[in-house]
């Protein structure tokens, strides 16, 4: 495989596509977009339309728009993977993203040899693909680069490649690092991009050197970009900022960071902007040239051709993908649900119970509530009945036998010399006014008449239990 | 230099641990919430089962439930000192009414329409007296003794010739109760 001073770059995002050609005979970079996106790719709708087989020919035909004599330099493809038919499908897709395109090349004689393409996936926390890189080469370094970020603790939801195959390949160029010591940075290599992700202040922190850029974005990722600055500046994010800005037709003007009104003091070094051109293709010329004109090219392409060479090395170690089933979350979150269920059961249950418990106390203090209330009633009548008798005893009246049966059966019987006082002893007792606290159904019997003992009467009282106040008078 | 083995153990044990930690914290606030949730319904859950293996009464009005006499199968004085003791006797009844109580504590038997637990006992009372003197016991009865009913009086005047100090005929009164009481 011959040596080569160019690297080309691919980049698939919801809002582009497009490709990017870096020259390290002349420092140029020119980037080339796909001119006719289908209108769905720039909306949302993208990842449900954009395919495999629409996304060949725009990638073929932008390796023809580049106009690179020789297609066997290296190829960064990077996608945005969630841009890439579902989720759920995103590796068989890929998978036949790169059977396709390769077929697709190979078939148009556009690739002579055959280099390695490399595919590295990060299966997150989530199981979201955070990115897949298809490269032909220096794909390590993606993978280096992300898995750093996993490394780190951090949870990549979404990161646009394309800064990172780019700059990717101006680090392994040795232009980042010329980079860095034109900033004053004593640090190795290494770029990256980041685009499109609320989790950008932890990929700051595990970026080397971040790149910024509105190349390709709405109108409003000049705010954004500027509350990234801010965030970066508060967060003490000490990195390298390397800020591309191009001016393209329809969009916002280039974004100037120094000239931001920034509500933090921008701490990290800016390099640029560096603009592009007005309108047309955009390209970095001024990077291009500016690179040519300071920095020197210490960089051998070697490794980009070969294969078996180790594509840079870093100080980051070679780590393994991990993918991570959340098996304890997911154990947590049942032991979790089942703990809850229990509990819940077991509130319930106890409730039931305390409930039945309470019914039950509530019966009982009814009863016991009944047994007073009818023993004090029925106490009280007795001793009604009694207290009548009494006051209604005149003299004369010798009672012999009392029986109260109940409070509703008396037999009164007794004895007198004077039958006259039975007689008022008896009309005392029926009298209206001062009558029994009974309800008096029959006297059976009067006063045995008598002649010259002691007269005897014998009364008996039946009837319904009536309750009398002090008086005398019936209260029910 | 870590082995790639190496590195991929160090890592699950990274993401294991942070994850555990965060498990056991929603276990302990899963936990404790269900102690909240639980407690209180399991303590009133426990008085209950504790009341019940002592068979005692559980009541919202433990003033009305205390009048019910509570009597010891294990203490035979009880009977004595919570029942009999609180009958007038003959030396502190007004008017020298003499009362004679017959009663049988282990002739109880479960009162229908009331709590287990609470049980009748028939009593008699025998009193020597006046009609005032007997009229002022029966009136005394339902006051001090609400867990007692009367269930009959019966006067006898077996000797016509006796008379009591104020000269009234000395009586002969029978009562019968229902005595309530609670064992435990």
């Amino acid at each position: 495989m011959s040596k080569s001073s160019i690297l080309i770059g691919f980049s698939i995002s919801p809002t582009h596509i497009g490709a990017v050609r870096l020259s390290a005979d002349d420092y140029s970079v020119e980037c080339h977009f796909h001119k006719a996106l289908p209108p769905a790719i720039l909306s949302h709708d993208a990842r449900r339309v954009l395919d495999v087989p629409t996304l060949v020919p725009i990638l073929r035909d932008l390796l023809i728009d580049l106009g690179s004599p020789d297609f066997s330099v290296p190829i960064f493809l990077s996608i945005h993977t969630p841009f890439i038919a579902t989720q759920n499908r995103h590796f068989s897709e890929t998978d036949s993203l790169k059977a396709l395109l390769q077929q697709d090349v190979e078939a148009k004689n556009l690739l002579k040899d055959d280099p390695p393409l490399l595919q590295h996936a990060l299966l997150w926390q989530h199981g979201e693909t955070a990115l897949v890189t298809y490269a032909v080469i220096g794909s390590e370094l993606v993978k280096d680069f992300s898995e750093a970020f996993y490394q780190a603790g951090h949870r990549v939801t979404a990161v646009d490649l394309i800064p990172l195959s780019v700059l990717r390949g101006i680090a392994a160029s040795g232009l980042a690092d010329a980079l860095l010591q034109k900033a004053g940075l004593n640090a190795t290599w290494g770029c990256f991009g980041i685009c499109g992700s609320q989790t950008w202040v932890t990929l700051l922190q595990g970026a080397h050197v971040v790149y910024m850029t509105n190349f390709t974005t709405p109108a409003d990722k000049a705010d954004w970009s500027k509350s990234i600055l801010e965030s970066a500046a508060s967060a003490n994010i000490e990195k390298p900022v390397l800020w591309f800005a191009w001016e393209e037709k329809g969009t916002q003007h280039p974004i100037d960071p120094l000239k931001l009104d920034l509500k933090a003091p921008i701490r990290p070094a800016v390099l640029g902007p560096f603009y592009g051109p007005p309108q047309g293709q955009p390209s970095i010329p001024a990077l291009g040239a500016a690179l040519k004109e300071e920095i020197p090219f210490p960089f051998d392409w070697d490794f980009l051709t070969d294969p078996n060479a180790t594509p840079l090395q870093t100080h980051y170690e070679e780590l393994p993908y991990v993918h991570y089933k959340p098996v304890l979350p997911r154990l947590f979150l049942i032991f979790f649900i089942l703990l809850f269920l229990v509990t819940s059961g077991a509130t319930g249950y106890f409730w039931m119970q305390n409930k039945q418990v309470a019914q039950t106390i509530h019966q009982q203090d009814t009863q016991i509530q009944t047994l007073f209330s009818e023993a004090s009633q029925q106490n009280k009548l007795y001793s009604d009945v009694f207290q009548t008798i009494q006051n209604k005893t005149i003299d004369g009246i010798q009672i012999e036998q009392l029986h109260l049966a109940s409070p509703d059966q008396l037999n009164l019987s007794g004895k007198a010399y004077d039958a006259n006082k039975i007689q008022q002893f008896l009309a005392l007792l029926i009298t209206p006014d001062n009558k029994l606290p009974l309800k008096i159904q029959q006297i059976q019997h009067g006063v045995h008449a008598v002649n010259s003992t002691p007269a005897s009467f014998q009364f008996n009282f039946s009837g319904k239990v009536v309750s009398a106040d002090k008086k005398g008078h019936p209260t029910s | 230099m870590k082995t790639e083995k190496d590195i991929r153990l160090t890592r699950k044990i990274q993401v294991a641990r942070r994850q555990l930690l965060v498990g056991l914290l929603f276990m302990g606030g899963a936990l404790c919430m269900g102690f909240m949730l639980l407690k209180p319904q399991y303590q009133q859950y426990q008085s209950h089962l504790k009341a019940q293996k002592n068979q005692e009464i559980e009541t919202d009005q433990p003033d009305l439930l205390a009048k019910i006499p509570l009597l010891s199968t294990q203490d035979p004085t009880s009977w004595q000192k919570n029942v009999l003791s609180r009958f007038p006797s003959n030396d502190t009844s007004p008017d020298g009414v003499t009362t004679l109580i017959e009663g049988n504590p282990k002739s109880a038997t479960p009162a229908a329409n009331l709590p287990a637990g609470i049980e009748k006992i028939p009593l008699t009372l025998q009193a020597t007296g006046s009609f005032f003197a007997i009229e002022h016991l029966v009136h005394d009865i339902p006051q001090e003794f609400p867990f007692a009913v009367i269930k009959s009086v019966e006067l006898k005047n077996p000797d016509s010739t006796a008379t009591s100090s104020n000269k009234s005929p000395i009586l002969q009164g029978i009562i019968h109760l229902d005595l309530y009481v609670r064992y435990h």
